[in-house]
């Protein structure tokens, strides 16, 4: 941290302008489960992830970088991270999924964007009132 | 030989000939790109472009189809359709040689899903203390602003002077069913627009389906209406940029403060009326008035009839223990390898950090890979503060001011972050470029200040949405 | 934009699972929801009922989450054609078909799919998603539905039951769009039970797969619907320009619209 110090005299102005560079794209989302019965872990909640994939996409699909970045077990919601390529894909393969261990189940996807620091403030979910 | 072509294909088809390709020259070109192994690529746009025509000749049907058996049997289908395919073909490669072609290139239906929605990040960097740094300008020119924070590493606790700053921050007003007449009623536009920066955004409206009304605080009033609202309302505006071919989306703007808009005037009258009569269009509206000095009657008493509450926004502390810190060099935007981080690797971890991520995982964790970037070092406290409500420019460049002031008394952090967050549903994003909901309306900004008063500002915006400033 | 729709919500006969279904539908961002009754004629006696009122059905509709406004409720019937004769139902002028608000068939053969597109008076044109194709698409009829105005529809919740349909669902669609070009598509659930409902934007994604571009996905949850549901409003009227509205205490009088009402269920 010491660094910036370094630097000493004022920086210089200077803008770079990045275009659809964002490496990943997020999502946040929501398992939804009939009430009652099995709760998944965020282990099987990963794993759940990747059978969709598995399921829609084949191989190559279970074989995409899928993050899960953060979990709650009360709510079932996560936030996923992966690869901007990916994103058509995990999202489709997750609307398509229909079952967790032959339960009816569905992921609802909250909010996706290419930059996490969006998904900290959605102002479609505030209440002001 | 030839029956008839599609307008299109006529069109590559003159083109062609305009470049003095007779037919069969076209034909040996096809030939040629077939044995080139492009044929995929021409092939398929050439059939999802050029479609209906009725044949040409079967020997060219014999030459093309053979050349794609391994297509699956839905290209297939349609066997007429790709006999037309050949001439434009031919064609299509000639004006492709001299410039981009003139159609969108269609896109074969599995490689869509490798494409990611349009985003941009703006980075730049300066000097607080600067004569012509805009950095003030920036926040000025972002209207509507739902929630702030900001991350302060080092600090258990805040200075007075930032929490006075924060209680400041200052209540906004939420009105229920207000005609939008009424914020052009000159009454409202003497007593606030003109004497002040007044800003109005509708709420719980959203700009992908709904109409949404917006007032800047330079006096314009902006109208975001679906097709059915603008034909009925009959007041002049232009089409949205991003409702594609069929516009079903219209972008009126009304200046409140122009000279063309005194009371008595025709442009006043109408707009009256439209709003009025011919298509009274009531919203719930969030409104914030800002004032150097001059009193004068507020916005509670103005609107006493209707029914207004005043809200003060949300404000939540929290202490974060042993943070890892991305290191950074002020004027290294790009980042140092082993020395620095880039100003997107801290864009990410900012997310990270206000999202709760755990910042310290395994490449070969099952769970998540994602890592604080590299150089770090830990923080042992860090201070976040949040506000939510409807939080006005004029207030983010007092806060602003005094983080930068933070730095005025020696302090073991070496920067702090600023980030604010705006509405998804504005119809402007900066200044009064149009801002759009395509898969989410994120339009966002972060300052790095650092201990220097050098600045980062990065600015990111989603798919429909300009360049800011 | 216009808000998002699905049209396709299967009308059981169990009153509390509807509501369910109305709830989660506006809690996904729904702003409009068609009810679906669907008639087979291969079952035999099968009669048109007049519709039922959504108003009777659900005394108080939910709220469309983040907005104010309640969920609005249409009712559509879809029509089962295997037979050329089970088409002359529509041509008469049967009271109780007029009744509802938009009108599906689901064509069988191609010669039926080629008397839906081009003389039949519906809105919507189903595509059958659960087996494969019985027939081939041809342009000609495409054609001239979508010049009629007439929208092609795609279901979704069988690729979420099952993953033989999914496959059905994604290659009929596929060669639906490769003669259609993604014009005229709708894309609705035909959901039973809450959990096999999908959020518009989700939809608007799934799309993707079917071969739409990012635009025209989105616009067959959105836009679409819209033009489906003004082309049925055209039935009622006439030629969407002229309607009788029936006011109370005064006498029965003739409200006259804008001419551009007609320009508006071209779009």
């Amino acid at each position: 941290m010491a660094l910036s110090e370094q630097a000493g005299a004022a920086a210089s102005f200077e803008r770079r302008v990045l275009r659809s560079a964002g490496e990943h794209h997020y999502l946040r989302v929501r398992l939804e489960l009939p009430d009652g019965g099995a709760r998944p872990n965020v282990a099987q909640f990963k794993q759940l992830v990747v059978s969709a994939l598995k399921e829609l996409h084949g191989e190559v699909g279970a074989a995409l970088p899928v993050d899960v970045l953060t979990y709650e077990e009360k709510t079932l919601s996560a936030i996923l991270r992966v690869v901007s390529s990916g994103l058509v894909k995990l999202w489709s393969a997750l609307t398509l999924l229909g079952f967790y261990q032959n339960r009816r189940c569905a992921f609802r996807v909250l909010q996706t964007s290419p930059f996490l620091l969006a998904l900290a403030g959605n102002s479609r979910e505030l209440v002001l009132d | 030989m030839r029956v008839s072509l599609p307008d299109r294909c006529r069109r590559c088809w003159e083109n062609a000939r305009a470049k003095g390709t007779e037919r069969a020259n076209a034909r040996q070109q096809a030939a040629g790109e077939a044995r080139n192994g492009r044929r995929h690529r021409h092939i398929n746009a050439a059939q999802s472009r050029h479609c209906t025509g009725s044949g040409c000749a079967t020997e060219q049907q014999a030459e093309v189809t053979s050349g794609h058996s391994s297509f699956p049997a839905s290209l297939r289908l349609a066997g007429r359709c790709v006999s037309v395919a050949v001439p434009c073909l031919a064609a299509g490669s000639v004006t492709r040689a001299r410039s981009p072609p003139r159609w969108r290139m269609a896109v074969p239906p599995l490689q869509r899903l490798g494409q990611a929605p349009r985003h941009l990040l703006v980075c730049e960097k300066g000097h607080a203390r600067h004569a012509r740094s805009r950095h003030a300008a920036h926040v000025r020119d972002h209207a509507y602003n739902c929630r702030v924070s900001f991350l302060i590493p080092e600090c258990g606790l805040l200075p007075e002077v930032l929490k006075s700053t924060i209680e400041d921050v200052g209540e906004y007003y939420l009105i229920r069913n207000l005609p939008v007449h009424e914020l052009v009623a000159h009454d409202f536009i003497d007593a606030f627009v003109k004497k002040g920066s007044c800003y109005a955004l509708t709420y719980k409206t959203k700009i992908d389906q709904d109409n949404t009304a917006a007032l800047l605080p330079n006096g314009n009033l902006i109208l975001s209406v679906d097709k059915d609202t603008y034909e009925e309302l009959g007041l002049q505006g232009r089409p949205s940029k991003y409702s594609g071919k069929k516009v079903m989306r219209y972008i009126i703007t009304i200046d409140l403060t122009g000279c063309g808009f005194h009371p008595d005037s025709k442009k006043h009258n109408r707009v009256l009326w439209a709003l009025k009569e011919k298509k009274p269009l009531e919203f719930d509206f969030l409104l914030a008035w800002y004032n150097t000095g001059a009193e004068g009657s507020t916005l509670m008493s103005y609107f006493s009839k209707n029914q207004i509450e005043a809200l003060k926004p949300k404000i939540t502390f929290s202490t974060l223990r042993d943070l890892q810190c991305p290191l950074l060099q002020s004027n290294e935007l790009h980042g140092k390898p082993e020395e620095s981080c880039s100003t997107e690797e801290l864009f990410e971890w900012l997310g990270a950090v206000l999202n709760q991520v755990s910042l310290d995982n395994k490449s070969s964790s099952f769970l998540s890979t994602y890592c604080c970037p590299q150089p770090n070092t830990v923080v042992e406290k860090a201070f976040l503060c949040t506000i939510t409500g409807f939080i006005i420019p004029e207030k983010i460049i007092q806060l602003l001011e005094q983080l930068c002031c933070y730095f005025g008394e020696p302090k073991l952090a070496y920067w702090l972050t600023l980030t604010v967050h705006g509405f998804a549903d504005s119809p402007v994003s900066w200044r009064e470029s149009e801002h759009g909901f395509h898969k989410g309306g994120e339009n966002l900004y972060n300052f790095v200040i650092f201990r220097n008063l050098d600045y980062w500002l990065q600015m990111a915006v989603g798919t429909n949405d300009d360049c800011p400033p | 934009m216009a808000g998002f729709s699905d049209l396709n919500i299967p009308q059981g006969p169990d009153k509390k699972s509807m509501q369910g279904l109305l709830e989660t539908a506006a809690h996904l961002g729904y702003s409009a929801v068609a009810l679906n009754h669907v008639i087979d004629f291969k079952e035999k006696k099968q009669e048109i009922i007049k519709p039922v009122s959504p108003s009777e059905l659900f005394p108080s509709l939910p709220v469309v989450q983040g907005t104010s406004k309640r969920i609005k409720v249409l009712t559509r019937l879809t029509l089962v054609i295997s037979d050329p004769s089970h088409c002359n139902l529509l041509r008469s002028t049967s009271p109780n078909i007029r009744l509802y608000d938009i009108i599906a068939v689901f064509p069988k053969t191609e010669k039926l799919f080629h008397i839906a597109c081009t003389t039949l008076d519906v809105d919507l044109v189903c595509i059958n998603v659960t087996e494969k194709l019985p027939f081939y698409f041809r342009r000609p009829p495409v054609n001239v539905a979508i010049d009629r105005g007439i929208y092609f529809e795609l279901l979704y919740t069988p690729a979420i039951k099952d993953s033989t349909m999914r496959r059905y669902t994604i290659s009929n669609a596929i060669s639906l769009m490769q003669i259609c070009k993604g014009k005229n598509i709708v894309v609705s659930s035909a959901a039973e039970r809450p959990l096999e409902l999908r959020g518009p934007y989700d939809v608007a994604n799934l799309g993707l797969l079917f071969g739409l571009s990012e635009g025209e996905a989105k616009a067959a949850v959105s836009t679409n619907c819209r033009a489906a549901m003004l082309h049925g409003e055209t039935r009622k009227s006439a030629c969407g320009i002229v309607y009788t509205l029936k006011k109370p205490r005064k006498v029965e009088e003739e409200e006259t619209l804008p001419a551009c009402k007609k320009a508006k269920t071209q779009a």
